[in-house]
């Protein structure tokens, strides 16, 4: 797994941190623990998913609601690095 | 009614003789199936890769938004010159990936600056540390 400079550095978890552990977590089947750890992650696979069936059959509001999506995951990304920053300290 | 209808655009052009290049061309215009945009569908995916790989040094993400953002400037120019010529959905689907690609360059570009503000001032401290007077 790939280390992060801001755990190392700092001690507080990154935005992205998470995200390989949350994966194996949802590839064993544990969703709550993925949830857990990273809560972006179901949610990103989700839009990759839309996106491919969207780039197969092309439907009328999809970029917009791929733009929706997207910004919707970044909310959750940070969301959680400031909630995970004020549990901490 | 229906053989004159028919008859009339052969007779416009028989009669127009010089201008029959022109017509042709009007009608291919028309009734030709509208191209995609060459780069929509690599901008689309581009700018959604960028967000989660962006947390990971903010390189990745960095390289993917440039050059989606690259891509999607020169298919712009593509659309603008003669937009009739396009599809419209494609064009969508590349302003789609033009936001995405901007805001994951956004984040990644701060977190890219965060880390080398962070390595910077790790490494003077170490090395500006006095170790050959600890013991």
């Amino acid at each position: 797994m790939l280390p992060c400079v801001f755990v190392k550095y700092l001690g507080v978890e990154c935005p992205g941190c998470g995200t390989q552990r949350a994966f194996s977590a949802l590839l064993k089947g544990n969703i709550l623990d993925s949830l857990n750890y990273n809560a972006s992650v179901i949610p990103f696979l989700l839009l990759l998913i839309y996106l491919i069936l969207h780039l197969i059959y092309n439907f009328k509001n999809g970029p917009k609601t791929l733009v929706i999506w997207f910004s919707s995951v970044t909310f959750i990304l940070i969301s959680q690095f400031v909630i995970k920053l004020i549990l901490k300290g | 009614m229906s053989n004159i209808n028919l008859t009339k655009p052969e007779d416009l052009n028989a009669n127009n003789g010089g201008n029959n290049n022109n017509n042709f061309n009007n009608n291919q215009n028309n009734f030709a199936p509208k191209r995609k945009l060459p780069n929509s569908v690599a901008v689309l995916v581009l700018g959604i890769i960028s967000i989660p790989t962006c947390f990971c040094w903010g390189i990745v993400g960095l390289t993917c938004g440039i050059i989606a953002l690259v891509l999607a400037k020169k298919d712009m120019a593509l659309y603008k010159a003669n937009p009739e010529n396009f599809d419209l959905t494609s064009f969508n689907n590349l302003k789609a990936g033009r936001v995405c690609a901007i805001i994951g360059l956004c984040l990644s570009a701060l977190y890219m600056l965060y880390v080398i503000v962070v390595l910077a001032f790790v490494g003077t401290a170490i090395t500006a540390m006095p170790w050959a007077n600890m013991h």
